[in-house]
């Protein structure tokens, strides 16, 4: 990053911006803006997502307590964590697998654009998250849905092939150091390592999952190059007939991947996936791959 | 249609119709509105969920959940808090609608007394203004609060 380190890390100290997503089943844009705003909330237009706004406090109340959050119009997510199923970009009536679903802002967010028909398999391996998965599906209004608790390995192996798969891995979450500094207490070159085996563990059977001409998401809340481009870079090298496309949205600044880190040499076509970086949008750091089934 | 790997037993259109009927009986819910959708219960039960989900192959999974807690069967069907906030504007009987100090009041999980619907009687569709709160049941100007502990506005 050169130059740009010093206001790289003059942004990892500046507060998060809190963001939500209006639930589109609920309430149209336009009403839920407007009561928030009434109640005190000065909000923000999210410039990559029409549904996304930035929130300011300014009343007593907190946005957790107003009657719109009771109502489940509007559900409080990161404006970065809008980005995958953007790119995902599932669509009515489709057949969706979102392997690492919990606590289910993503999912939701899928439903949503899927207008609440065909089916996302909602997927992850912690009964505790999967409880909040639950709670956040069921007051989201969203009914295209099956919870499942299965390792990878054993879903690629249920038959069912999916028009579009989201892999929002478990990384070191590095780019959520704005919301939390303590990542950083937890943070050690053996656990990035062993987040990047099951990473790629986990994409690798999800690949498998994916139907000819299908979608596969890989995102992270981290910048380490191990638990993304290496992740990327090690599926193409051991899945043929996948690529990776450019990935573009409109108002969101992002940059290329990198195809060199500590000695390794990426697959080239990892200079595709998109690098999110914390200056570039005010947001948390991120890290998304568009893959491509022939 | 698959079955689903559980005791989920999914509605057959005789069993639709008649949930459609007690809804309409009930609520005035038009039967439009709901038949979209695909139906299971497991004891007193209902979910809901799309027909695309039901059209799989479900055996190899294992499943958590499926669809929406669409509402439970008693005396007469009580539908969930999340089901009235997604269908509730489709009710046109047994509305019961609050003032604001009232509707905070059963946002916040409090029972309501001192209301005169004599018209009403067992469950009941909870709106305030445009937003429908949830599930009620009203007997004799009291509504006693059916939303979910979790799901209440804590603090103000």
């Amino acid at each position: 990053m050169g130059r740009e380190n010093k206001r790289f890390l003059e942004y990892c100290r500046i507060p998060l911006r809190r963001a939500i997503r209006v639930n589109r089943f609920k309430i149209s844009c336009d009403e839920c803006v407007s009561r928030l705003e009434e109640e005190g909330f000065v909000l923000k237009s999210i410039p990559w997502n029409k549904w996304g706004f930035w929130v300011e406090d300014k009343g007593d109340v907190a946005l957790g307590n107003t009657p719109e959050h009771f109502l489940g119009y509007f559900y409080v997510q990161e404006a970065s964590s809008m980005i995958p199923a953007l790119v995902l970009g599932a669509k009515e009536e489709e057949t969706v697998l979102d392997v690492c679903a919990a606590p289910g802002s993503k999912t939701t967010q899928m439903a949503e654009m899927m207008e609440n028909t065909g089916l996302v398999v909602a997927n992850d391996t912690n009964i505790s998250r999967i409880k909040a998965l639950r709670y956040n599906l069921d007051k989201g209004g969203v009914v295209n849905t099956i919870v499942t608790r299965m390792d990878g390995a054993k879903l690629n192996r249920s038959g069912i092939e999916f028009d579009r798969v989201l892999v929002d891995a478990p990384c070191s979450c590095e780019g959520t150091v704005r919301k939390d500094w303590k990542v950083l207490s937890h943070w050690s070159e053996p656990l990035i390592f062993n987040l990047s085996r099951l990473q790629k563990h986990i994409v690798l059977n999800a690949s498998q999952c994916l139907k000819s001409g299908g979608v596969l998401v890989y995102s992270t809340c981290t910048l380490a190059p191990e638990e993304n481009e290496g992740v990327v870079s090690y599926l193409l090298d051991k899945v043929k007939g996948l690529r990776v496309e450019k990935v573009k949205l409109d108002g969101l600044k992002t940059r290329e991947g990198i195809l060199e880190w500590q000695g390794a040499r990426f697959n080239e076509d990892v200079r595709d996936c998109a690098r999110i970086y914390p200056q570039d949008n005010d947001s948390e750091g991120f890290f998304v791959a568009k893959i491509k089934k022939e | 249609m698959q079955q689903p790997p559980s005791a989920l037993k999914i509605m057959n259109s005789r069993e639709k119709k008649d949930l459609f009927k007690e809804i309409k009986e009930q609520y005035g819910i038009e039967k439009t509105i709901l038949n979209k959708y695909e139906y299971l219960e497991r004891s007193d039960k209902i979910w809901l969920t799309t027909r695309c989900a039901l059209s799989k192959d479900l055996k190899n999974l294992r499943m958590e959940g499926i669809g929406m807690l669409f509402g439970r069967r008693s005396a007469t069907l009580k539908l969930t808090t999340n089901a009235v906030q997604l269908f509730g504007k489709h009710a046109t009987r047994n509305v019961l609608e609050l003032e604001e100090e009232d509707a905070w009041k059963y946002m916040r999980g409090l029972d309501i007394s001192d209301l005169s619907h004599t018209e009403l009687s067992g469950y009941v569709v909870v709106k305030y203004g445009d937003d429908y709160l949830g599930c009620g049941l009203y007997k004799e100007g009291y509504l006693k609060n059916q939303i979910p502990k979790q799901r209440r506005i804590k603090k103000f």
